[in-house]
């Protein structure tokens, strides 16, 4: 469910990229300090524009610094300073891995059962840590993982049903970012559409997976015809996406603001574009 | 008060026309039309008001100081809310207490309302607000299903087509943004740029 959340990089100006990457590293290491060297693994575009968003919205001015690279010794590049936003970002990270891990148990094949136990292992005390933090956002994927698993057992849920779980969480978890309540709105409103998008991002991306191995996919559930079912997805991620811009112009945003434009004007519906193409013929590129 | 030109975005030093652009762009973006139905309207219409009275400042300012610039495109925005307002809260007297359940955000008791009335009953403005109650719960497939249903019942009624139209408007420009055809302009960048990184030149 990661890493359907990023820019359109040819249209950022250089700049603009410098401080995107510079808050991905960030974010890298960031985890590395807070939750041992593993925890690198999770890093994702995501919880990037998450920290992002948070900075963008916060008075603290974030500082940017050339550092040596935690993963790749060779490389010296602009980090992000660690701050609130990073910490919250990387703590929620880890919170939605816990549940991903608890979801593979649940309903994956027999090695990723194994290895989602192990992870659930490694991260116990983490886990712990961010859900005494966090524990209305923690009760919220509780909830709502529940909720999902009943949803997808049930024939007549609807599209919007089944992206209301996902659509929850993210909402819960965006709505951390701001105490004022009109801000707090519009945070969540986004969250919510976000989630929408990432849910029914994930859901055509996995399509043939799907089909293949008879797993459940609501779009295959609502059209029997797969090149139906891409349709329908396309018109109702651009439909979400459409929403979202329109609750990212209420934000009064201090910075960052051309970079966030970026993701959800541009970027969103470019990792669209992909996704509707056969596994095999989207680009690979790297970022 | 805040800064006037803080609110517009503008230098002080700005000369009146710029001012004006600013004021146009920013009234375009938070203009009620864009906002109709949307559970955030009330945070669209205070942005909006902040801009005027920054816009309004400004004039009075400068006409003071004797710059003599002063044409107000203000009022043009403010009436074109009202007349929403008031459609909004109109409407044929069944639904009236619906109607007013939804601008209260009580989307629950309204739909638990909805879901009440016999499926003969269910005309064009039954369709409507349940299109409405959807597109403020986020549930937006469901949504542009009941606005089509509502709309096709009654093609001539201006707040059910304006209410279909703002989704799908938004849904087409998003299509274009993204559309192949840019794409295929980058495409040769993104190329070029994963292999600057292969190098070990990038991030």
């Amino acid at each position: 469910m990661f890493g359907y959340v990023k820019t359109c990089t040819p249209q950022l100006r250089l700049c603009e990229w410098e401080a995107y990457r510079g808050i991905y590293c960030g974010l890298c290491r960031t985890l590395g300090r807070r939750f041992g060297p593993l925890a690198r693994l999770t890093l994702s575009y995501d919880f990037t524009f998450y920290a992002m968003l948070e900075m963008a919205l916060g008075e603290e001015t974030p500082t940017f610094q050339r550092r040596g690279c935690g993963v790749n010794p060779l490389r010296r590049c602009l980090h992000c300073e660690e701050n609130e936003a990073l910490s919250h970002a990387a703590d929620l990270a880890v919170l939605s891995l816990w549940y991903k891990a608890e979801d593979t148990i649940e309903d994956g094949g027999l090695w990723s059962r194994c290895g989602g136990r192990l992870l659930r292992l490694m991260l116990r005390r983490q886990y712990r840590r961010v859900a005494q933090q966090y524990p209305t956002v923690d009760a919220v994927f509780a909830g709502e993982m529940q909720r999902q698993r009943e949803l997808e057992q049930r024939p007549d849920a609807g599209l919007d049903e089944l992206c209301e779980p996902t659509a929850k969480m993210t909402a819960a978890m965006l709505g951390l970012i701001s105490g004022e309540a009109g801000e707090r709105r519009i945070l969540e409103r986004l969250g919510y559409l976000l989630g929408r998008y990432i849910y029914m991002a994930d859901a055509l991306d996995d399509r043939e997976k799907d089909r293949k191995h008879g797993d459940f996919n609501p779009f295959l559930r609502i059209e029997s015809d797969p090149g139906e079912a891409v349709r329908h997805a396309e018109g109702s991620l651009l439909l979400t996406i459409g929403e979202m811009g329109a609750a990212l112009d209420l934000l009064e945003l201090r910075r960052f603001s051309p970079i966030l434009e970026n993701i959800i004007r541009l970027g969103l519906s470019q990792t669209v574009e992909q996704l509707k193409l056969p596994p095999e013929q989207r680009r690979k590129h790297k970022e | 008060m805040t800064d006037p030109y803080k609110v517009l975005g503008v230098s002080p030093h700005a000369t009146d026309d710029e001012v004006k652009d600013a004021y146009r762009r920013l009234a375009r973006k938070y203009h009620p039309d864009n906002y109709v139905n949307n559970p955030l309207s009330d945070l669209a219409t205070e942005k909006m008001k902040e801009i005027n009275e920054a816009y309004d400042e400004i004039q009075r300012q400068r006409k003071g100081s004797g710059s003599g610039y002063g044409q107000q495109s203000y009022g043009g925005y403010q009436q074109g809310y009202g007349g929403y307002r008031q459609q909004s809260y109109g409407g044929s007297g069944q639904f009236a207490d619906i109607r007013r359940l939804i601008n209260l955000n009580r989307l629950a008791d309204a739909e638990e309302l909805l879901d009440g009335v016999a499926s003969g009953s269910r005309g064009a403005e039954w369709n409507y607000l349940k299109g409405v109650v959807n597109y403020r719960k986020g549930w937006l497939d469901n949504a542009v299903t009941y606005l089509n249903t509502a709309c096709s019942m009654e093609p001539g009624n201006m707040e059910y087509r304006q209410a279909l139209n703002q989704l799908t408007q938004r849904q087409q420009g998003y299509a274009q943004a993204g559309g192949t055809s840019m794409c295929e302009v980058c495409a040769s960048l993104y190329c070029a740029n994963a292999c600057c990184n292969c190098m070990g030149g990038g991030c």
